[in-house]
């Protein structure tokens, strides 16, 4: 009897036991992990003389506790959702674009350069023009570290990590130089966009049709991998691209393609931000939404269907800090940390799975 | 006559403060190259730059002895990397993935609790000047009037190419970036050798965030490192992960970003948003070429980096 409960015990202790494993898959770990990140959060927000609890229940508070702070959640999931999907994409090849956040600015750019230079575009023509100029501004971004990599076999991290930085400075080249509206009293500021040229929104809410398009992105992508010849191309190329040379498939072709396409994507989410949430290209349209968009996918586990509802609760922390910062003056800096801190607890958690998984086979085999 | 004067004093003027910009970078390179050439690529080099910065101008603020803040910035910038040392070596993690983690954090932190020193004034390293040897023309300024975190950074780097290439540690640091299970087999504790990398590594990246602070900008301001993090690891490849070489690269950015300033100063009008883009363009395009030459000469690269490892497991 008693080494029926050590054996137990110790199966529980491995997470083989199945009250556990009942546990455990549900994401057992991943709460502990995330509990770990909250208390580090507490004390950090400890040291800078905050009441921790009453800080983060505010922020709970302001991005889910109210339906203006809902609407304000989905329109901060938007640009999100778009920049997890522009570093999903490529991810499905085992590409790495961490330039969701030029890739953003390249959109932005983009689309403001129909509203400058094709004045003479019919109404309704508009916003079909900036949706194509934005992709293709974004897509070009992507292009640059996709032919490297696949060409020349250029390190694409950092490649797409510096393009981040030009494009940021190419948008204030522009804001500052030739694009600055004489009107703005000398604020860096574009033209505004004219009422044709924003992005339609759902009544009364910064909602805009870039949510709608990236969902259907995340629909079209998953019938894309799950059920084409393409599609199962790239997940061979993913698992393992020695054995995708041997059949033949042409990887260049295949990273280039994958993250202009997630260039195009991190694009769209640049062309709502100036459409409609700024209505305006200016400087610091996004508050590093392509790298939180990059850790979303890998907190995703890469499976776009979940990019949705993680980027909501990212989303509804970005705006409960915004709410906060109103009334308080907490700076942006908390979204990053939480972010950082809830990667790392993932990071582990990935971990005691991946260490789970270990232990099965084992016990399979035996 | 006059303006070959002119031109003189111009490229003097660069190259000195080309050194004096590029040495951040410099010293947060080199701590790369040894945590590359132990297997470990560290991407959260941005975030462990600023937390070096922030830490140096706490500290010197709060003390005001300039040699404890640099030390206490290298301290605690090899504190947050111990966290990636953890995750990528005792947990096998995505290496690329917990470096941005690391940057993400190491940015919000230091925002955070950064936000009571932006503006505060201090006095910071001052230049450390060379008696007779800093009225040679040319060499003067641009070799003996330089700050003495300069000449310490001349010093790491000789000292990072000895302890790579001329000490055991350092063997036993190439042998498991090549090959860890050969190591392994040959019993180098291959754990322990790369943990002790990565914090080196993060321990310069903080010395050079801290140099960013307090020897240049001598001011804290959030996100103050604009890519320098990442222009280091870029700078690592380019420079082929062998430290003096990687000293040049640095200098060579160096040059870039201070141009702007310079070419203003010499009378010359160009968009100083166009010259701010220069550095990362640079960097792709050295990366390119760099990438080039050693694909053809099936060398340079760690052949480890980025792998995981698990002791007896092929």
């Amino acid at each position: 009897m008693e080494t029926d409960i050590k054996a137990r015990l110790l199966r529980i202790f491995r997470g083989q036991d199945d009250i556990f494993k009942v546990i455990y898959t549900a994401g057992g770990a991943t709460v502990v992990a995330a509990f770990a990140a909250f208390s580090l959060l507490w004390l950090l927000l400890y040291a800078v003389d905050r009441n921790p609890a009453e800080t983060i229940w505010s922020i709970l508070v302001g991005g889910f506790g109210s339906a203006l702070g809902l609407k304000e959640t989905v329109t901060r999931m938007t640009p999100l959702l778009l920049c997890a999907l522009a570093a999903a994409i490529p991810a499905k090849g085992g590409l790495f674009n961490i330039g969701g956040e030029g890739q953003l600015h390249l959109g932005a750019i983009a689309a403001t350069s129909v509203i400058i230079y094709l004045t003479w575009l019919p109404h309704w023509m508009v916003i079909p023009a900036m949706i194509m100029m934005a992709m293709l501004g974004g897509a070009i971004w992507g292009f640059i570290p996709g032919i490297l990599r696949g060409w020349l076999g250029v390190n694409e991290v950092l490649v797409s990590l510096m393009l981040n930085y030009v494009a940021v400075a190419l948008v204030e080249l522009l804001v500052y130089g030739p694009w600055k509206d004489p009107l703005a009293l000398g604020w860096p500021y574009s033209v505004s966009f004219p009422e044709w040229a924003v992005l339609p929104t759902w009544s009364g809410s910064n909602i805009h049709l870039g949510l709608p398009l990236g969902i259907a992105v995340i629909g079209l992508f998953y019938l894309l991998m799950r059920w084409t010849t393409w599609g199962f191309s790239v997940r061979v190329i993913e698992a393992n691209p020695l054995t995708a040379t041997y059949i033949g498939l042409r990887i260049k072709i295949y990273a280039i393609v994958l993250l202009s396409l997630g260039g195009a994507m991190a694009a769209l989410a640049g062309l709502g931000e100036v459409s409609v949430i700024q209505g305006r290209l200016r400087e610091g349209i996004s508050p590093g939404y392509g790298y939180t968009g990059f850790l979303i996918t890998w907190l995703s586990r890469k499976k776009p269907i979940a990019i949705i509802p993680i980027s909501f609760l990212v989303g509804g922390f970005y705006s409960g800090a915004d709410a906060l910062q109103l009334s308080a003056g907490l700076p942006a800096a908390t979204v990053d940390i939480f972010m950082g801190l809830i990667f790392l607890a993932f990071l582990i958690d990935e971990y005691v799975r991946r260490r789970r998984a270990v232990a099965y086979s084992k016990q399979a085999i035996s | 006559m006059i303006y070959l004067i002119a031109i003189a004093a111009f490229i003097t003027a660069v190259f000195t403060s080309a050194i004096q910009s590029g040495a951040s970078i410099a010293f947060a390179a080199i701590g790369e190259v040894i945590s590359e050439r132990a297997g470990v690529i560290n991407l959260g080099l941005e975030g462990l730059m600023l937390v070096g910065a922030l830490t140096g101008v706490i500290v010197q603020v709060e003390n005001g002895n300039p040699a404890l803040a640099l030390f206490a910035a290298g301290l605690a910038a090899a504190l947050l990397a111990s966290i990636h040392a953890f995750l990528v070596i005792g947990l096998n993690s995505n290496q690329i993935v917990s470096g941005i983690a690391i940057s993400i954090l190491g940015a919000g932190v230091t925002g955070l609790l950064g936000r009571g020193y932006v503006g505060v004034k201090f006095d910071g390293i001052a230049k450390f000047e060379i008696p007779v040897l800093k009225d040679i023309p040319f060499f003067g300024p641009v070799l003996f009037q330089q700050d003495s975190l300069v000449y310490l950074l001349l010093l790491v780097s000789l000292g990072a190419y000895l302890l790579i290439n001329r000490t055991r540690y350092g063997l036993h640091l190439r042998s498991v970036g090549e090959d860890p299970q050969a190591a392994y087999a040959q019993s180098v504790a291959v754990q322990r050798t790369r943990v002790i990398a990565v914090l080196l590594g993060g321990f310069l990246a903080g010395i050079g965030g801290g140099h960013l602070s307090l020897a240049y900008t001598y001011a804290w301001s959030e996100r103050m490192t604009v890519g320098r993090g990442i222009i280091a690891v870029g700078l690592v490849i380019v420079a082929g992960w062998r430290p003096l070489w990687t000293l040049l690269a640095a200098f060579m950015f160096g040059a870039l970003t201070v141009l702007h300033p310079k070419l203003q100063a010499a009378g010359i009008n160009v968009s100083p948003y166009l010259v701010k883009m220069l550095p990362y363009l640079f960097t792709i395009v050295a990366l390119t070429l760099a990438t080039i030459r050693f694909k053809r000469s099936g060398q340079g690269m760690p052949a480890a980096l980025m792998k995981q490892f698990l002791p007896g497991q092929t």
